[in-house]
């Protein structure tokens, strides 16, 4: 004969049953709730993921240190002169435009009376920051 | 002359007994109630010409009923038994199933497993009252309100129980609307009835596709014993929701689903053969389906009631009641309890949250059911 009673309930162990199934129940539905509460703004961010890339480089570049001109980090061990000719050489290349000769450079430097010591222009070609074209010319390295 | 009597012995008008009689009337009374009064018609109306079907008396070894080896029925009833039918319907519920509302607002899924405590406390009294845990567990699910969740779980844990479980899972689903309104009225105030609920959130089509996916790993990591029903109601959803397969989820929503409800509703309809039917087990199991019924309601709407303490736009505690799973009636008879107080509050909308929440809660707790039968 069948149990019956808080007996019957006691041996098929039926309050924890109860209560592993109202709390699975409840934990299934919870969870699907927390999901579904954010899956429309991650599916938004998604949409708009250009505007986002956009948004998180701008906030990347103003916590970067800027440099002073292109190429600064290869001359960080050089002196502050050869550094500040280097920037001067910089203004006076972006002037020419983006591919120049060096004797263009130097006839300009002179012209706009700014210093430059060759020993720099070498300096700038060995550490690559100016690059030969070939054909006697050259670019600035980005 | 001695063959004509000794066929006459044979008919169905010489077997007759009262408890054929009695499920004929049965029978009668479910066609009636879904023909005149539209109580689930797609249902009730199958199920009840099964059940005459089934009480059509005739002399053993004809081999012509759902029990009989070898018969046609039997083999239609294999579908049952072996839980082949049930997740049918449940792709063919996917794919007619807009989750919008619920994905809209997320948080009325909670009521939709609140109402599963009549599933836990009915199994709970079927146990006091003396059943076997698989056929506690069994009758637990009718509190569900969902005919082929009862079914599959049935047909797993107690198959001799398939003909009241179902015939008591399907009447209480199409009395929805008598059980829920007074039980409804009891546990809320007026003003409560009275409350108006924001308009739901647009739900952009990306959102709706991504859901069965996300729904179905994250219920089925939680309940893996629920898979064949989440597995295909999902899937249902999937082909419904993402664009490129109309077709399929047009058959699976029209012929498919009617196909397998016909063959369902008929073959359970044939099983409640008077002998197997008629016994104090099928009224105890009648009783507490409609316990478990008056539970699942109460409890939805007294959550509703008990997360309005917490929210800032508040929750009509009508809408708790859709919980229980019986799609979409539940859900209507929470727009016609709230337009008795307010003609211009639809509630539609918002209770189709909790309803069709109220299917995934009903399947997990049919998962964990199983799962406990079946281990030691």
């Amino acid at each position: 004969m069948n149990l019956r009673g808080l007996d019957a309930i006691n041996a098929a162990h039926g309050f924890s049953v109860t209560m592993v199934g109202i709390l699975t129940v409840f934990l299934g539905l919870f969870g699907l709730f927390v999901v579904l509460s954010e899956m429309h703004k991650l599916i938004l961010l998604w949409d708009n993921r250009s505007q986002f890339y956009s948004k998180l480089n701008s906030k990347l570049n103003f916590l970067k240190k800027k440099e002073p001109f292109p190429g600064y980090r290869l001359l960080k061990n050089c002196p502050p002169l050869v550094q500040e000719e280097a920037r001067q050489l910089y203004t006076l290349a972006k002037f020419i435009g983006n591919e120049f000769t060096l004797s263009q450079l130097l006839e300009l430097a002179i012209k706009r009376r700014v210093a430059i010591s060759s020993s720099t222009i070498k300096i700038l070609k060995d550490k690559g920051v100016i690059i030969s074209k070939g054909k006697g010319r050259f670019y600035w390295v980005e | 002359m001695h063959h004509i009597l000794q066929y006459m012995a044979t008919t169905g008008f010489a077997l007759i007994n009262i408890k054929y009689f009695l499920m004929i009337v049965v029978g009668i009374i479910l066609i009636y109630l879904g023909v005149a009064k539209h109580y689930e018609p797609l249902l009730l109306i199958p199920i009840g010409f099964g059940v005459l079907v089934g009480n059509v008396p005739h002399i053993a070894g004809v081999n012509i009923s759902v029990y009989d080896d070898g018969s046609v029925l039997h083999y239609l009833y294999f579908g049952v038994v072996k839980g082949i039918y049930p997740p049918l319907i449940f792709l063919g519920i996917g794919a007619m199933t807009d989750f919008s509302t619920m994905l809209a607002r997320p948080l009325l899924m909670l009521l939709g497993a609140a109402a599963q405590m009549g599933i836990f406390l009915t199994f709970l009294g079927a146990l006091y009252i003396g059943f076997l845990p698989p056929e506690a567990a069994s009758i637990g699910i009718i509190g569900g309100a969902d005919g082929p969740t009862s079914i599959f779980l049935t047909a797993k844990l107690a198959p001799h129980l398939l003909g009241p479980i179902s015939i008591a899972a399907y009447s209480y689903m199409a009395l929805v609307p008598v059980i829920q309104p007074p039980i409804m009225k009891l546990l809320t105030t007026k003003k409560e009835r009275l409350i108006r609920m924001e308009e739901p959130r647009e739900v952009p089509k990306k959102e709706k596709t991504i859901f069965p996916i996300i729904g179905f790993l994250l219920t089925t990591f939680l309940a893996p014993a629920s898979l064949p029903l989440f597995s295909m109601l999902f899937l249902g959803n999937l082909l419904k929701e993402s664009g490129a397969t109309e077709r399929l989820a047009q058959t699976a929503r029209t012929a498919l689903i009617d196909s397998v409800t016909i063959i369902l509703g008929f073959t359970v309809g044939a099983s409640t053969q008077a002998d197997y039917f008629l016994t104090p087990k099928s009224l105890y199991i009648f009783m507490l389906g409609a316990f478990s019924f008056a539970v699942a309601t109460a409890s939805g709407v007294l959550f509703a009631k008990f997360l309005n303490l917490f929210v800032k736009h508040k929750i009509n505690p009508l809408i708790g009641a859709a919980g229980v799973s019986a799609v979409p009636d539940s859900a209507r008879v929470v727009q016609m309890v709230a337009r008795e107080e307010d003609k211009t509050n639809f509630l539609l909308m918002h209770a189709m949250a909790p309803n069709v929440s109220g299917v995934i809660g009903s399947a997990i707790a049919a998962g964990v059911l199983w799962h406990f039968m079946v281990t030691p």
